[in-house]
């Protein structure tokens, strides 16, 4: 894990290196939600709703959105990245960063590239060795459509997650497998006179799942949910002042939900309804 | 003197053809041990996998009924690989099913066998061979249980270790039994304990099933399914604990197979002394020749 940290910091010193270099002097318009050049953004969230039933191999209360969040990211010329780190109760910190190829076309933004997941835990972690403890690589696509008072935007990321041991009884160990979810995403921001607005659908599509051992297995076919994400806020300056609710909609079967969807960060999917606190500064 | 030594010699060598050639029916009992075991009351939805014991009874307020299932193969089992072909097959097979489908993961007892092969018992330890296969239990106290008191039968959809009376596994809403208390495929039929056994009898607290016909089945169709069994009390009865599988003596669930056949496929590896005047005698132990 040390070797991981000094990768990861390795990298994020070259890409501000890079991005300094070629940074250009004024505010850019958004890209997604980033304002500026470069944005640093805390975060927290709150799960209103819980499940009926926990997972066998887990508590629900640990579950819970990150407690916080912390992302930094930025677009140097062709250059975008985002690199977050959101500690969740009962595992540590999930890493993960976005890699990205960002080209500027008048009002039209595209910018493709990929993802990197990765959880870290202590061996007392209550998450550790169960289905959330998992890492993921992903690719990310995306297109903004940069109007006087609005962004337009629309984003595609799949992931490919790893598979993980589930629960060991009996001295025989079961292991979780999923096949890679996709999440497509539409969304807008509007900004007026320091107030901002933010709508967002996702169409997730959960692959397929598999629960295997020795002696057991069962599959959960691949699911599709939605995500309704509206916030809003204060823009003042440089830092923004939002809060956001998230809404899960179309869980068919709740109990094979908490197997089939792993997602705690970047994207936390554990709780139907959400509440986020965001404060970002633009720099 | 020296006549003796001479007649012993040529005894001796005169008898080494006999090395590599049939030793005659033998006959080779295996023992599988059951590997996953529990028992699902049904006025509790407590987990009892980890128990050192089993529980069956029956009563006007509650019953008890044990599930266990014959093991799969004991190689390696790489995870990572089967879940891959489980995914192969959910592609090449899109589910359209009422409950979650389970991964062709065929259990094959055959492949617990090839494990304490010998060259000479791979000739002998053939499904056509099977002369008699016996799901043998023991209580805890060495109490008895009256013949024909628990009946058994195949259940028809996979089970996880934490199953109770109302799931069969816990991953889905769909991991219901059908029917509360376990799931039974009908189209097997098996006698009740200690009846109509093909070998043996029951001593003071064994609980023995006859399962041959269907042991040989299994174990000869390399695709055969096998999900486990269902042991239920046929009447009222007095609660009888059982060794589980997790018990620290040799008294867990098992199965007691026996082959008969002919070693004669000419790579015997018994090795056999004889000894003028002395009776022929195998240096293996726990085996019988006939």
């Amino acid at each position: 894990m040390k070797i991981y940290w000094w990768v990861i910091m390795m990298f994020f010193v070259t890409t501000l290196s890079f991005s300094f270099y070629g940074a250009e002097g004024g505010e850019k318009k958004e890209s997604s939600s980033v304002v500026g050049n470069y944005y640093l953004k805390f975060s927290s969230g709150y799960a209103v709703t819980s499940w009926e039933n926990s997972p066998i191999t887990v508590d629900q209360k640990y579950l819970a959105p990150p407690i916080f969040r912390l992302d930094l990211g930025g677009v140097a010329e062709i250059y975008e990245f985002r690199y977050s780190a959101g500690y969740v109760r009962g595992m540590g910190a999930i890493i993960s960063s976005d890699q990205m190829l960002h080209m500027n076309l008048k009002i039209v933004t595209l910018a493709a590239g990929g993802e990197i997941v990765w959880p870290t835990a202590s061996d007392e972690s209550k998450l550790k060795d169960t289905q959330y403890y998992r890492g993921s690589l992903g690719f990310v696509g995306r297109v903004t459509v940069d109007l006087l008072l609005a962004d337009i935007y629309a984003e595609y990321r799949q992931r490919t997650l790893s598979d993980t041991p589930l629960i060991k009884i009996e001295g025989i160990e079961t292991s979780i497998g999923h096949e890679y979810d996709r999440f497509t995403k539409l969304g807008a921001t509007f900004s007026l006179l320091g107030l901002k607005a933010l709508g967002e659908v996702t169409w997730i599509k959960l692959g397929n799942t598999a629960i295997l051992s020795k002696e057991f297995s069962t599959t959960l076919p691949e699911d599709d949910i939605f995500r309704i994400t509206l916030g809003g806020g204060l823009s003042i300056g440089r830092i923004e002042l939002l809060i956001k609710y998230q809404r899960l909609l179309d869980i068919e079967d709740e109990v094979a939900y908490l197997y089939q969807s792993t997602h705690l960060s970047p994207d936390y999917l554990m709780s139907k309804n959400t509440i986020f606190v965001e404060a970002v500064w633009k720099f | 003197m020296e006549i003796l030594k001479k007649a012993s010699k040529a005894l001796f060598f005169a008898l080494i053809p006999l090395l590599f050639t049939t030793c005659g029916e033998e006959t080779i009992e295996v023992v599988i041990k059951i590997r996953v075991d529990t028992f699902i009351s049904s006025d509790s939805t407590a987990n009892h996998a980890s128990l050192n014991y089993l529980s069956v009874d029956k009563t006007a307020e509650r019953e008890d009924r044990i599930i266990l299932k014959l093991p799969t193969t004991e190689e390696d089992f790489d995870e990572d690989s089967e879940l891959d072909k489980c995914f192969e097959e959910l592609n090449d097979n899109p589910l359209e099913v009422t409950f979650s489908m389970f991964c062709a993961i065929y259990f094959m007892p055959l492949k617990v066998l090839t494990e304490v092969l010998t060259t000479c018992d791979s000739a002998i330890l053939q499904p056509e061979n099977l002369s008699s296969a016996i799901l043998v239990l023991n209580t805890t106290d060495s109490s008895a249980v009256a013949s024909g008191a628990l009946s058994i039968n195949l259940l028809s959809r996979p089970w996880f270790h934490t199953t109770n009376w109302t799931y069969a596994h816990p991953f889905s809403a769909k991991g219901r039994w059908t029917s509360a208390g376990g799931d039974i495929d009908t189209t097997i039929t098996f006698e009740n304990n200690c009846t109509g056994l093909s070998t043996g009898s029951c001593a003071a607290g064994e609980i023995k099933f006859e399962v041959t016909d269907y042991f040989k089945t299994l174990i000869q169709d390399d695709e055969s399914l096998h999900f486990g069994m269902l042991i239920k009390s046929t009447g009222d009865q007095n609660l009888a604990n059982i060794h589980s599988a997790q018990t620290s003596t040799e008294l867990g669930p098992r199965i007691v197979a026996q082959y008969t056949g002919d070693c004669s496929d000419g790579k015997k590896s018994l090795p056999k002394v004889y000894y003028l005047g002395t009776p022929i005698r195998n240096l293996e132990q726990g085996r019988s020749q006939k």
